[in-house]
């Protein structure tokens, strides 16, 4: 017996163990053969559209010149579209201010276009708490209209700051409506047109001449990050062509600063001393001339400029004699090779409470350098060639609008308290998240309002707190036309079509997406005098009177014979410019009001415990914008590699003097609030200051932005300053330590392996400026050699 | 290891001059969108499972306030003598005649021997399949594959952009001129920092920068890579000329 | 009955136990069933591996499209007649293609690329948006045909318009991007590497064909399908021998990016 069982259990585990693996094979087999048969859906189904697509008559793919729809500077792109789909976004190669490139935000147009969270319908709540309901978009119409005819004179209109014909229609609209129309934006508070008005009397941005100057001294101003149209960034690879130099003077380092030959870290608000330091140098050393001294002391009135040596200027701004001197020594450089210097303001600079002021003295001194209306320096830009036109003859008037800057904090903090008092019936919003970018709380005011309509395409945060809200087309489906700004030194309009419809769902044929354009309701709720059913229409009849007034001297982007011709080049090219416009002016300051700059110099005072929290703009999602999109997101910031978070920037030692890790997460806490976050400490960070990226923290805005990281708006402080704007940059916050941590999401150290094979000179090779880069590789090595065997 | 293929007209290049990228990443998002790159979620930064064809890594320089932060886009270099051919054992990666070094899809299975032996660290693995919601899949380029789980990938230098304009070309009878063809970073790039285009074309950009004085290669020194793709040397004005270098050359 | 053959079991062989007696039968059964099954599938295998695959489980070369779209009446020119058997076509209700006097109709002969437009110019040959249908079909054709109504409901009633989801038959391999243009644009210059030329085969005076005349080299007598079905199995080593007897390129990465 015992045998037997020894025996068979000897052959069992045999059987067994055969047949295990046979089946073992048979079932990886089968997996395999199953998954190498697995074709994704999409691919076993052709669709054959309802209607032609353009293209498909073509033939081939087609490139369509259109509006970017994120930029807020008017750049001009071109989306490659197959089968009725938009499947690329490029920069458009012949417009003048993308010249082929595009800005990194572009691109996530088309995940807007295509969002899985695009709102499909109208929505509408009957009761101010109730949930939003699909609707029709008769009812959603009537429901609008009957909210402006109902609140005549109590009403007010939101959009951003638009520019060209969009704007003319808008305002139009809100006349004949008298309905008050506000532009919105998050930190810019227009405080850059308003120095272009009273530092150089300009009615609009001039055209800063990054590519043909030698010297740029930033003040902040990100024209290598998030402002700027695409061309600023073009014209920086020609600076460096050049072999022209940068030096930027803010206390984050932006991608500007990254970029610049030095980086001057200040104190926060600190920076007009450093101004004034450098027009007294330049002063008191003669590098200008009496005329151009006259011309800068007209403007910045009686001010003892000796006072600012650089003692007084390192004392104040916690930089060393060398950070002035490097930048003194640059000057005197380019100024005996009669080089051009250009001075530039901006970024956190618009945010202090002394901005305004300082910002003036840093255009300023551009006419101590004569850089102003000038090649290298600063030029101006021409008015559009049309001002305001007629549809037709009865109808009204439509203005040309070129210039357009946001209302400031002071405005917002009125009408606010307006709403709150109930004097406000119906509130439009239109692509202006006002919940996430106002700093304060506005559930109060917002609850004040009988009719809140939100045409938008995601459903925000502030969609949320609306009644109504309607789905807008997006930038790929509309109309528009446009006046970029800043223009390149010469009269332009950007021109924007569509180039997709909405794909469509089932049987019905439905749009996936049923929207409308915005401007097509606003003409439907406009003066009927103005004869136009759509904004095309409109479009055409602005086109005819473009070439009625531009063309016939056969000058401009387009010579055409017809009006129809005209309208076909201008949209196949994206827009229509005339590079004969350009203006040569000088401007001469004893026309203009002395800004009598004092040295309010204002810098909070800190104890050992608070730091100056400096927010910024993130690279791609920028305030907000297009946090809903998933490569926004996705794409790590370029100075940390984070990406889907919002954090803090801190330097290494103030937080190893903490006790913090990178990871570890803070609150942050200010006057106004607080707000939880990890912290990431990098060695480009002032010891005294925190920086924190702008654009998350939403509630809602889709699945990709809900819920994730915060808003630092919220803490920023919303006290009204001498120049009524948002002064988001001078803030003071103490850090209190949570016990948890987490791990930050980002991609430097995240490859395979760890880290790259490291080599002296690899991977950046850094060559003097006449060196080869094999000299180079040679010395580095030498210097690694001397410095492991010493 | 490719012997020269004397036939072709062609041998892709790309050169990137560190002086003038700015760190931007606009490069890097028209890749995504152009080679159907899997959306990178929070879970995939967070598991080191990001994938970026070109990536511009950040480099830290001193320390505060002399602090510089300095960028240099790294994509596959696309070396004549690459390391991750030899180790495949299905062939799945292996060299044109064009000089591009080429993933095939079908072949791969996934050993990833190829990103062990890449010291570039520019492969990247597919753990999962691509997911894009339903509505996201209309903006997927028709023109190239969408890599399912278990499979390498890589910079492929836009060959479908390539073959396209190379196909267009012959199609109108027209000869391939320097710079009509673009990979999508290339196309993007605002500052012009990349340049594409063929060596065996003395005249074209990317030859003549290749010449350049300030033109490295990535770890040709130690590793005998040839790489395809050229580095102008980052520029800095304030650099002292080194007084020793002379002598250093004996060594 | 029964407990006489359990006991006739015990009595075979006393050291093995019983239950184990009756389950052996079994085992086997389920081996031979088993090893039928793996047979099959290797058969399955084989096939695919060398050809199509046969059509079972979804495998099938001709999946049913939402409207029988006939290429025969579209395509086909001449009398519309089966070559083998010499009758009249049959559409997928059994009913014969003949007129009333019950002779076979004559076939429309219109090109392929009134339809396939883009094959000439792009990767894909595209199918025809609902438009270009209706544009004849909104009077051609009877109110009785049950196709005709669906395809009316696709494209003229305002209530059900909308986009058809035809589906896909001829399929490649995964990873490979296949380009029509320059294959049509080779073969009508080319016209001795066409294959499966169609009875109207004809060159033209300067030696090259028209293209909807190349079509036939992967995709068979399309004119000649009441339902369209993948023919020729269009797997790489298809591709190959063809590019390697015309002299093109045969580098992984001309189909495979």
């Amino acid at each position: 017996m015992s045998s037997l069982k020894k025996n068979r259990s000897i052959s069992n585990n045999n059987l067994s163990r055969r047949k295990f693996l046979g089946l073992l094979g048979a079932t990886a087999t089968g997996a395999v053969i199953f998954e190498a048969c697995g074709v994704p859906e999409e691919e076993l189904i052709v669709e054959s559209p309802l209607n032609m697509p353009e293209d498909l008559v073509r033939g081939e793919d087609q490139w369509y010149a259109t509006s970017c729809g994120i930029s807020s500077y008017g750049e001009s792109v071109l989306v490659r579209v197959m089968e009725g789909r938009a499947k690329k976004i490029a920069g458009n190669p012949d417009f003048p201010n993308s010249l082929g490139k595009q800005s990194v935000v572009s691109e996530t147009n088309l995940q807007m276009l295509y969002h899985p969270d695009r709102i499909t319908t109208p929505l509408y709540r009957k009761t101010k708490t109730g949930d939003h309901k699909p609707i029709t978009w008769d009812t959603a119409i009537s429901i609008l209209e009957k909210g402006i005819n109902d609140s005549k004179g109590k009403s007010t209109l939101i959009t951003k700051p638009i520019r060209g014909l969009n704007a003319g229609l808008i305002e139009s609209f809100s006349d004949f409506n008298s309905i008050k129309h506000l532009k919105f934006d998050s930190i810019n508070n227009g405080l850059m047109n308003k120095t272009m008005k009273s530092v150089f009397d300009q009615d609009r941005l001039p055209y800063f001449d990054i590519g043909d100057s030698d010297l740029i001294i930033s003040f902040g101003l990100d024209f290598l990050g998030t402002w700027g149209p695409v061309q600023y960034k073009t014209k920086f690879g020609r600076l460096k062509q050049n072999h022209g130099k940068l030096i930027s003077i803010e206390p984050r380092m932006s991608l500007t600063s990254a970029n610049a030959d030095k980086w001057i870290c200040p104190i926060p608000g600190t920076e007009m001393v450093f101004a004034f330091g450098i027009a007294n140098h330049i002063i008191s050393n003669n590098l200008s001339s009496s005329n151009q001294i006259k011309e800068f002391k007209n403007l910045i009135g009686d001010i003892d400029l000796s006072s600012f040596t650089d003692e007084y200027v390192t004392q104040v701004t916690g930089l060393t004699v060398k950070d002035i001197e490097y930048v003194i020594n640059k000057i005197n450089k380019i100024k005996e090779s009669k080089g051009k210097i250009l001075f530039l303001g901006g970024g956190p600079l618009e945010g202090y409470k002394n901005s305004a002021e300082s910002m003036s003295i840093v255009f300023a001194l551009n006419y101590l350098t004569d850089s102003v209306g000038s090649e290298g320096g600063i030029i101006f830009n021409p008015e559009s060639p049309i001002k305001e036109f007629k549809p037709s003859e009865e109808s009204p008037t439509i203005k040309i609008i070129d210039s357009s800057y946001a209302n400031n904090l002071q405005e917002w903090k009125k009408e606010t308290l307006k709403w709150e008092s109930g004097e406000t019936d119906l509130l439009i919003l239109r692509g202006s998240n006002i919940i996430h970018g106002i700093p304060y709380d506005l559930t109060k005011a917002l609850d004040a309002i009988k009719l809140k309509v939100c045409f938008t395409s995601i459903f925000d945060d502030t969609a949320e707190a609306s009644d109504l809200i309607l789905p807008e087309h997006n930038s790929l489906e509309d109309w528009g036309v446009d006046i970029p700004e800043p223009l390149m030194g010469y009269q332009t309009f950007l021109f924007q079509q569509p180039v997709v419809n909405s794909p469509t769902k089932g049987k019905e044929s439905k749009p996936i997406y049923d929207s409308k354009s915005f401007y097509d309701i606003l003409i439907s709720l406009s003066d009927p005098m103005l004869g136009i059913k759509n904004y095309k229409e409109l479009i055409e009849k602005f086109t005819s009177k473009l070439y009625s007034t531009t063309a016939t001297n056969r000058q401009g982007s387009i010579i055409a014979s017809n009006e129809k011709q005209f309208l076909e080049g201008v949209l196949s090219r994206g827009g229509w410019w005339n590079i004969n416009t350009k203006i040569n002016d000088n401007v001469s300051t004893q026309k203009l009001k002395s800004i009598n700059v004092s040295n309010n110099n204002v810098f909070n005072d800190l104890n050992n415990k608070e730091f100056y929290l400096v927010p910024f703009l993130s690279n791609t999602i920028l305030d907000g914008i297009t946090a809903a999109s998933p490569w926004a997101q996705g794409i790590p910031d370029p100075i940390t590699t984070i990406a889907w978070d919002t954090w803090a920037e801190i330097n290494p030692k103030t937080a190893e003097k903490l006790k913090l890790e990178q990871g570890d997460i803070i609150e942050l806490i200010s006057s106004t609030g607080k707000i939880k976050l990890p912290i990431f400490p990098h060695p480009a960070v002032h010891p005294k200051v925190i920086g924190v990226p702008i654009g998350l923290g939403h509630k809602f805005s889709g699945r990709y932005a809900a819920g994730k990281g915060a808003n630092v708006l919220k803490i920023c402080h919303t006290e009204l300053n001498k120049s009524q704007t948002f002064s988001w940059a001078q803030n003071t916050v103490r850090i209190k330590k949570t016990e948890n941590s987490k791990t930050i999401a980002k991609f430097e150290g995240t490859l395979p392996g760890g880290a790259v094979a490291v080599e002296p000179g690899f991977p950046i090779l850094t060559v003097g400026p006449n060196q080869t880069a094999d000299d180079a590789l040679h010395e580095a090595h030498e210097e690694h050699m001397e410095e492991t065997f010493k | 290891m490719v012997t020269e293929n004397k036939e072709s007209k062609f041998k892709w290049g790309m050169a990137v001059d560190i002086d003038k990228c700015t760190g931007c990443q606009a490069c890097v998002l028209a890749c995504q969108s152009e080679n159907n790159i899997p959306i990178n979620t929070e879970k995939n930064f967070k598991n080191a499972r990001a994938i970026e064809w070109i990536r511009v890594e950040r480099y830290w320089e001193g320390e505060f306030p002399d602090v510089k932060a300095k960028f240099i886009p790294i994509l596959c270099q696309h070396c004549d003598n690459a390391p991750c051919e030899p180790v495949c054992p299905v062939y799945a990666t292996y060299h044109t005649t064009e000089g591009l070094n080429v993933q095939v899809y079908n072949r791969c299975v996934g050993t990833r021997y190829c990103a062990n032996g890449c010291p570039y660290l520019v492969r990247f693995f597919n753990y999962w399949e691509p997911e894009w919601p339903e509505s996201l899949k209309n903006h997927l380029n028709p023109d190239v594959t969408v890599r399912s789980r278990g499979i390498m990938e890589k910079c492929t230098m836009c060959i479908q952009r390539i073959r396209r304009t190379t196909r267009n070309a012959k199609k109108n009878d027209e000869e391939l001129k320097d710079g009509d063809i673009s990979p999508a970073c290339v196309d993007a790039c605002p500052t012009d920092a990349l340049v594409f285009g063929n060596q065996k074309d003395e005249n074209s950009k990317v030859s003549r920068m290749k010449n350049d004085k300030r033109s490295y290669t990535l770890l040709d020194n130690n590793l005998q890579t040839s790489p395809n793709i050229f580095y102008l040397a980052k520029i800095d004005h304030d650099k002292k000329e080194s007084t020793h270098h002379e002598e250093g050359k004996h060594h | 009955m029964f407990n006489k053959f359990i006991e006739f079991l015990k009595e075979k062989d006393r050291n093995t136990p019983t239950w184990l007696k009756i389950l052996i039968p079994f085992l086997a059964f389920g081996g031979l069933a088993f090893h039928a099954i793996m047979a099959f599938i290797t058969a399955f295998l084989i096939t695919a591996w060398f050809g199509n695959p046969l059509p079972v489980f979804g495998f099938n070369q001709s999946p049913d499209q939402p409207i029988a779209f006939p290429h025969t009446i579209h395509a086909g020119v001449g009398k519309l007649i089966v070559p083998k058997t010499g009758k009249p076509y049959k559409d997928i209700y059994g009913n014969e293609r003949v007129n009333d006097s019950g002779e076979p109709l004559t076939g429309l002969g219109m090109d392929c690329t009134y339809c396939h437009k883009t094959v000439t110019k792009e990767a894909w040959a595209g199918v025809p948006p609902v438009e270009l249908c209706i544009s004849c079909h909104k009077v051609i054709g009877s109110n009785e045909s049950q196709e005709l109504t669906k395809l009316r409901e696709f494209g003229l009633s305002e209530k059900t318009k909308g986009p058809i989801k035809w589906k896909r038959v001829h399929r490649m391999p995964d990873h490979v991007r296949f380009v029509h243009e320059p294959h049509i644009r080779y073969l009508t210059s080319n016209p001795k590497a066409i294959q499966n030329k169609s009875t109207d085969f004809k060159i033209l005076d300067n030696g090259t064909v028209e293209a909807s005349q190349v079509c036939t080299t992967c995709h068979g007598q399309i004119a000649e399908m009441e339902k369209v079905t993948q023919k020729e199995p269009l797997k790489m080593g298809q591709c190959v021998a063809c590019h390697r007897a015309n002299e093109a390129s045969i580098g992984c990465e001309t189909c495979h990016h």
